[in-house]
């Protein structure tokens, strides 16, 4: 019998919510902001494991630091897709349905082209890196050190993010394009760099967060695709466009996941994340928390 | 102070607007009437920029807003309240508002105006904490008004605000566009409610299928035998 109440559960659930977490928290700005699905946002994630790993091989530099970098380059990146492509389509689809639709075709195929870039430029192999992995003994247990380094990390970026939403101004004016597009344009919200602005923000959140990953996980062009669908259930758990609810979501995800896997067995991986995927669609579409269509 | 000449505007490839021409004079109420369907809302959003301007122009102030951002001309000072109000269902009262100031030039005047629409309506600073979501139809007409007036507008939009109201707070409802217009700033409203429209606007205009069939003072159309047998039921 697993001794549920063991320190290292707690520990791996609460680094896996942060991480899942930080991964919601940019495809929920971006599907909130301008109803576009990021299908490749774990393949952005992939690029700054990618980043985290080649730094820290080629100049020994750990991922603690090349994370900023990650965050500036993903960041780029985003504002060059959505400028490049994503704009395209939002200005020349009138319907919502049309913008979903072609959205979702256009980044599969970034997603696509992203995966195979990688697998030609540095083989489909996966990698690692020893990387803080000396045992930490806090108490009666035991756990990496690369562990809580990314927990305290991935928390304090999520809070950060919620911080940010709440209290600046650009904050307001994305939640306010977020709840009610119409009246975001009425009160004077510049739409067009608020949607720069999330698309940008969504990439280099992403990008820290693969860049965290690969200090607990292998490094692989196809790593990306089981995040974007996690990232789904979590958004969904918390709510479509409500961020704050996201991270809600994501603690619920990861708990289900790490709980339920050490009752049962790792097979039960995918199988735990799609059940609750289809429950949750099946019996509250609106998410978790939040009442009817209410974001926050 | 707004000069619309010969605009005409739409959905899609169907024109809802036929080379409408009007002006609002600085200072005044001017109302456009009409019935359900004759554009009214079509203008109001293509003047707030949510709809492209297909032929004509809109000059405010002297500067042409034709082909303006939204976000441009909330400011430059005009200001559009919406119908069907459109508050933020999420946001508490004040966050309402604190969105409503949103707008560079207003930013710097948040806390003092936001004062100012506390002494207008009262009962929004009670439930300064509620969600918008969980107001009465009148209170989130009068957040919706007040969130509009944040952006310390010169003129004011109006787009159906008696909608959906109880009748003693419809009327308490133009009472407060009177007393808007006494701070100084310039009322433009759309309605359905033609009697007391006209009772409190200064000049009107009556809209039909996409075009002015008629204008005048308010005074004037109010006698029309036009007006009372098509619109006032007289």
């Amino acid at each position: 019998m697993v001794d549920l109440f063991s320190g290292q559960l707690l520990i791996a659930a609460l680094v896996l919510a942060a991480i899942y977490g930080l991964v919601a928290l940019g495809l929920n700005l971006i599907y909130g902001t301008m109803r576009l699905l990021n299908v490749a946002h774990g393949e952005i994630l992939m690029l700054g494991g990618y980043l985290a790993y080649w730094t820290f091989t080629l100049t020994g530099v750990g991922p603690v630091w090349s994370m900023f970098l990650a965050l500036v380059l993903a960041g780029a990146f985003g504002a060059i897709v959505y400028r490049t492509l994503c704009r395209r389509v939002l200005r020349s689809s009138r319907l919502i349905e049309q913008i979903e639709a072609n959205s979702l075709l256009l980044l599969f195929g970034v997603s696509i082209i992203l995966q195979n870039v990688i697998a030609l430029s540095f083989t489909a192999t996966a990698r690692a890196y020893p990387y803080l992995d000396d045992i930490v003994r806090i108490g009666t247990f035991q756990v990496t050190a690369d562990r809580l380094v990314v927990l305290g990390i991935g928390l304090a970026l999520c809070f950060a993010a919620i911080l940010f939403f709440r209290l600046s101004a650009t904050g307001l004016q994305i939640r306010a394009l977020i709840q009610q597009p119409d009246a975001a344009l009425l009160v004077g919200v510049d739409v067009e760099r608020m949607r720069l602005i999330s698309f940008s923000l969504g990439f280099a959140i992403a990008g820290v967060a693969g860049c965290l990953i690969s200090m607990l996980e292998q490094v692989s062009p196809f790593m990306g695709f089981p995040f974007t669908i996690a990232a789904f259930v979590v958004i969904i758990l918390g709510g479509l466009g409500n961020l704050a609810g996201g991270l809600a979501g994501a603690a619920v995800l990861a708990a289900i996941e790490v709980y339920g896997v050490a009752l049962t067995t790792t097979s039960m991986r995918s199988i735990l994340i799609y059940g609750v995927f289809i429950a949750v669609l099946v019996w509250r579409p609106q998410g978790l928390f939040g009442g009817r269509s209410m974001v926050r | 102070m707004l000069e619309i000449a010969d605009l005409s505007a739409g959905y899609g490839e169907a024109g809802v607007l036929d080379a409408v021409s009007l002006d609002v004079a600085r200072g005044s109420i001017t109302a456009l009437v009409g019935s359900n369907g004759a554009g009214k809302t079509t203008l109001m959003r293509t003047v707030a920029g949510l709809l492209p301007v297909k032929a004509g122009g809109i000059v405010f102030d002297g500067s042409d807003l034709t082909r303006a951002a939204p976000h441009d001309r909330v400011e430059r000072g005009l200001s559009l309240v919406p119908e069907g109000r459109l508050i933020f269902p999420g946001f508490s009262v004040e966050e309402n508002l604190r969105a409503g100031a949103i707008a560079p030039h207003a930013r710097p005047r948040l806390a003092a105006r936001l004062e100012e629409m506390y002494a207008l309506f009262p009962i929004l600073k009670q439930r300064r904490r509620q969600p918008g979501g969980t107001l009465s139809g009148g209170e989130q007409q009068m957040l919706a008004i007040a969130r509009g007036l944040m952006s310390c507008p010169r003129l004011l939009l109006l787009d159906e605000p008696s909608l959906g109201l109880a009748p003693a707070v419809a009327q308490s409802l133009f009472e407060t566009i009177v007393r808007i217009r006494g701070t100084g700033v310039t009322v433009f409203v759309v309605e359905q409610d033609i009697r007391s429209t006209l009772e409190i606007a200064d000049t009107a205009y009556v809209l039909e299928n996409g075009r002015i069939v008629m204008l005048g003072t308010a005074a004037d159309l109010l006698e029309d035998p036009q007006v009372r047998q098509a619109y006032l039921g007289l």
